[in-house]
């Protein structure tokens, strides 16, 4: 068979039939052959910016990250510090049994099949350097006691990755002993930020936010032009004029939002929903000129970094001397503001336990924080029957729900955006049980993730969640992905477009908008994007018709 | 490697304790290892959960497993989502005593397919069970040779384990459960792919060592029986500090052999992973309420940080700002 | 080659099986544990997409089916490998891999003689195919990136005037398979 075009075995020997024999302690990471795959390091000037220790210039494709002669020192030092300063971390280090439960949990397991993706190997990465210097055990058996020197290849594991886990917490909920790679992997970021090595992705938006207030760097001007711009575009729309408040002293509550919402795609018409509701109950509110930015790249940075970026919420409450805080649609905004806040930059006792002025409602669960989530608020405005809404306004949409991880697994909130989407619109479908709820799965670019240059790393972090969404549309057509976090609307369209193609994804606030009916109105045509609701047009048309006969 | 060496050290345990007990070491491993061990337990015990807690909880950071207390009609999940003290103690206590987190795994359905994880996750919960309950139970059974009288917790235990009344004497059920659950841990541990590659020596040594003990204990009982009264005699007198002369008693070998696997394992514990035991009691994310909004976490070592401070962004984007026209005022 | 398709569509199954596994080996230790024995599409989509694709293009192909069918049938198979971080070459050598499964599964088809050169040549044709969708999807993560960069602040640049109108780019194209 001379014709024969098969190839040889020796071509077909470049692809790696078999599983390395190696055990992972002695498997590095091939960095510089997995672009694509990875964040860009941050230029130097935004941590020396932001006051950050060693900040230099490097790149993880270079063999030489140009670090501190000193380095092992600065992070065994810091590990020393941590491990006193967090029950956490130490604990987490110490009692993991390597069961195995959590090993099929993780997205990025699940989407790229890389052994050290596993929540339990993740973990393992730093804990093999715990043991190793921080125990009896390590220090005398080593290797054999899962303990490992801190090389240079340990630390470039640990870079890629910690910067592979969107610290979604899915698998803590599985964890027989609530051993949560969040708090892992954000005290990892924090060794290797010591250290110099942290992403562009997080460190510019971080030192944007701290110099300006928010993550894109917008000026206290163009923030006002951006708010005004989305009242005239409201107008347009709806035909009615909304005030947009800024800097309004003595307002009842302050709204904060994820920067996002005013200016991105598609954020910006479910900001065009709050504006339309807040205007429709009257709400006596104020945005902050200064407090621009609700959600917080510190958080996937240190805590530290958390705390100095969230601070300026609660002085703007006292400057503008409003009772208590809404915060809008945004995932990790909410575990900072949920879980940190007010531990972080608190107490809050010159605000009021929130009361709904439109219901009465008084939000105990809040009473310390002062901060209510916009779907907690909506929810019970729709509950009390305050809003005028049709729900046949949202017809052309079949809507299906992500839970966004921080709301889910930090918050537990889970019924309030079910309940409004469910009296806004018609078409309602759940993906399926497991991959919703607190078992949600990641939209694969959470935690300082949803940057360009690693797209391929997430899209395969957000297969199982595109899958899911694959499935719904397939089985029930729908063609809308609703969520209520920043980040999944930037991260969700690339990732559903690649795997499912045809579904739209919008915040919950785009369909309460759509669904109100306001006062003054025009005969509303559109929906919040302008765009043509068909079956309004439809009976418009036949209307005109009909006159004319 | 992991395994083997793992292995190679609990045999060789059994071979020290024959030889031992053949060339009078008895009090060696029958009075000064025991208490050297139990010593160590408690001294390493004591200090590993005083490291723990030395350590504080800056943050509230529960993992929050379904709907929260939130608006009073919404439905709250409280063992998902406690709110208050008494809901973080029932939600620890059916993690604690029913591994309601492994549980967690069997709820998955779906269409499509045979589903061999989640059969498999079961497992892990169900043997897992099996071999926490029984190893408790055997260890209650074993209060028997420290107490006079027994008391009747032990007796009735008993009599509930060897409720099938198989052999003389009777069989207890969790002996065969415990090596059936055992045989399982281990198997698992060989035979699934991402397992083997996570597991450790430190995961391999205590299931060989406790494997060793219950093959070593059921050996004592039904076929090498041994001399119960004189391990009573043994262990009342190590509980009264006053420990019998052991070459009188004449334990045999292979009791020697089970006595230092065990002693093995109380000296072990506290240094190893099998701290869990003490561990899952004080796991932030399992032990804390989600009541954050509602009840303010102090954190009892707040850092100072730098922030940007008003009047110096105010500053910084004066022009801006006048161009806006904020008036931004204080108080 | 009617025969030789007729005897390898009733080996489908150990064929595809085999191939599947080989696809999954491709990645290291994923062949193994959960990754390859689970087959809820839901909980295990990269494992389920190995699966279906090796068992939906092995049907397809020996039942001498068309290259649009083909095309569909491989679609979702070569996503998956467009992102995998492998090289072209890497990402694309498990479909000719797939003679050499089939010389394994069923042993040399030395009678089968000029049908064996028609089967080659119908795998060679699916992985010419496969490279034209490897492309495409290389092609829309280009995009995909491009469009991220816009609608990151799109509100900002429509008002700097920085932004073209609602094309086509946005109205058509992108979404796979909608044509």
């Amino acid at each position: 068979m001379a014709e024969d075009p098969t190839p040889t075995r020796e071509e077909l020997s470049r692809v790696e039939y078999a599983p390395p024999a190696k055990t992972w302690m002695d498997t590095g990471v091939d960095i510089p052959n997995r672009r694509g795959n990875w964040c860009y390091a941050s230029d130097a000037k935004h941590p020396e910016y932001l006051g950050q220790p060693n900040a230099h210039d490097w790149a993880p494709q270079n063999e030489d990250w140009n670090l501190p002669e000193n380095w092992q020192r600065i992070i065994l030092d810091g590990m020393k510090e941590r491990l006193e300063k967090y029950r956490s971390f130490r604990l987490f280090m110490d009692i993991c049994v390597r069961c195995g439960a959590c090993a099929d949990k993780c997205h990025f397991y699940l989407g790229t099949g890389d052994p050290k993706n596993m929540p339990v190997l993740r973990a393992e990465l730093l804990r093999s350097v715990y043991k190793r210097y921080f125990t009896k055990a390590g220090r005398m058996f080593g290797k054999l006691a899962g303990a490992r020197d801190l090389t240079i290849d340990v630390l470039k594991e640990w870079y890629y990755y910690f910067y592979q886990c969107t610290e979604c917490r899915r698998c803590s909920v599985f964890c027989p002993y609530g051993i949560d790679t969040a708090d892992v992997t954000m005290i990892g970021r924090e060794l290797l930020n010591l250290v110099g090595i942290n992403i562009g992705w997080i460190m510019e938006p971080a030192a944007n936010c701290y110099r300006t207030g928010n993550h894109l760097g917008v000026r206290p001007n163009t923030f006002k032009d951006n708010l005004d711009f989305a009242a005239e575009d409201l107008e347009d729309i709806t035909g009615v004029h909304v005030d947009v408040p800024i800097d309004r002293k003595g307002a009842e509550v302050l709204v904060v939002v994820p920067s996002a919402d005013y200016f991105a795609n598609p954020h910006y018409f479910t900001f065009l929903g709050y504006l339309a509701l807040f205007h429709e109950i009257g709400l006596d509110y104020t945005f902050s000129p200064f407090a621009t930015e609700g959600g917080n790249f510190g958080l996937f940075l240190s805590h530290d970094m958390m705390k100095r970026l969230n601070a300026k919420i609660y002085f703007e409450a006292r400057r503008l001397g409003v009772k208590w805080i809404l915060g809008a649609e945004c995932g990790h905004m909410w575990r900072v503001l949920h879980q940190y806040m007010d531990t972080m930059n608190g107490p809050a006792d010159f605000l009021e336990t929130p009361k709904s002025p439109v219901t009465g409602t008084v939000f105990t669960n809040a009473k310390a924080t002062s901060t209510v989530h916009i779907t907690e608020f909506t929810a019970d405005l729709i509950r009390h029957d305050k809003l005028d809404l049709d729900k046949s306004r949202n017809d052309h949409l079949k809507v299906t729900f992500h839970d966004s991880c921080n709301p889910a697994r930090a918050v537990g909130l889970l019924d309030e955006p079910r309940y409004i989407m469910k009296k806004v619109l018609n078409n309602f479908i759940e993906m399926p049980e497991n991959t919703i709820r607190e078992q949600t799965f990641c939209c694969g670019g959470g935690s300082g993730l949803g940057s360009d240059e690693n797209m391929e790393a997430r899209m395969r972090g957000g297969l199982p969640r595109a899958n899911a969404v694959k499935y719904v549309k397939d089985e029930y057509g729908v063609n809308t992905l609703a969520c209520i976090c920043a980040i999944d609307k930037a991260v969700l369209p690339p990732l559903i477009d690649y795997w499912v193609g045809g579904v739209e994804v919008a915040g919950i606030h785009e369909f309460v908008g759509n669904a109100l009916m306001m006062k003054g109105q025009n005969e509303r045509l559109t929906d919040l994007r302008n765009e043509p609701i068909p079956h309004l047009q439809k009976r418009e048309a036949e209307e005109e018709v009909k006159s004319d006969a | 490697m992991n395994a083997l060496v793992s292995l190679l050290a609990v045999l060789s345990i059994v071979v020290i304790a024959f030889l031992g007990a053949g060339a009078g070491l008895e009090v060696l491993f029958g009075v000064v290892l025991p208490y050297a061990a139990i010593l160590t337990f408690l001294v390493g015990f004591v200090l590993r959960i005083v490291k723990w807690a030395k350590s504080p909880v800056p943050f509230r950071i529960p993992t929050v497993a379904g709907q929260a207390k939130s608006l009073e009609w919404i439905k709250h999940q409280p063992l998902e989502s406690p709110y208050t003290r008494r809901q973080v103690v029932l939600r620890m206590a059916l993690e604690v005593l029913f591994f309601r987190s492994l549980f967690r795994n069997t709820k998955a359905e779906l269409k499509g397919g045979p589903r061999l994880v989640y059969g498999a996750d079961k497992a892990l919960w169900l043997f897992g069970m099996i071999f926490h309950w029984s190893f408790l139970i055997i260890f209650i059974r074993h209060l028997r040779f420290f107490t006079e009288p027994v008391p009747a917790l032990v007796t009735g235990v008993e009599w509930v384990d060897s409720f099938f009344d198989v052999g003389l004497p009777a069989l207890f059920a969790t002996s065969v459960l415990l090596l059936v659950s055992l045989s399982w841990l281990i198997g698992r541990r060989f035979l699934d792919p991402q397992v083997r590659y996570i597991s450790q020596a430190a995961d391999y040594f205590p299931l060989f060592l406790i494997f060793g003990i219950a093959s070593t204990g059921v050996l004592l009982r039904h076929f090498a029986k041994t001399d119960v009264a004189g391990v009573k005699e043994l262990g009342m007198g190590l509980l009264g500090f006053s420990p019998p002369n052991l070459g009188e008693l004449g334990l045999s070998g292979l009791f020697y052999a089970h006595l230092l696997l065990v002693t093995a394992l109380i000296a072990y514990f506290p240094l190893s992973k099998l701290m869990h035991l003490g561990g899952v009691f004080m796991s932030p994310t399992r032990n804390l309420a989600n009541n954050n909004r509602a009840v303010r976490h102090v954190n009892p070592n707040p850092q100072p940080v730098q922030v940007h401070e008003f009047e110096h962004w105010k500053e910084e984007f004066k022009e801006e700002i006048a161009e806006a026209g904020y008036k931004l005022e204080r108080d | 080659m009617s025969e030789l398709l007729a005897h390898l569509h009733a080996r489908r199954e150990a064929i595809a099986a085999a191939w599947q596994k080989r696809m999954m080996a491709t990645l290291p230790h994923a062949g193994q544990g959960f990754l390859a024995t689970s087959r809820d599409p839901l909980m295990n989509p990269m494992g389920a997409t190995f699966r279906t694709g090796a068992s939906r293009v092995t049907e397809a192909l020996f039942s001498g089916a068309s290259r649009e069918e083909l095309e569909r049938r491989i679609d979702d198979l070569i996503h998956l490998r467009a992102v995998q971080g492998l090289p072209p070459s890497q990402a694309l050598a498990f479909i000719p891999e797939l003679k050499n499964v089939i010389r394994e599964e069923v042993g040399e088809l030395v009678s089968c003689g000029n049908d064996q050169a028609e089967l080659d040549r119908a795998i060679d044709e699916l992985l010419y195919l496969s490279f034209d969708i490897y492309v495409r999807c290389r092609e829309q993560i280009f995009a995909l990136r491009v469009r991220s960069m816009r609608d990151r602040s799109y509100k900002l640049m429509e008002r700097a005037g920085l932004l073209w109108e609602e094309g086509p780019e946005r109205e058509s194209g992108m979404n796979r398979g909608e044509p």
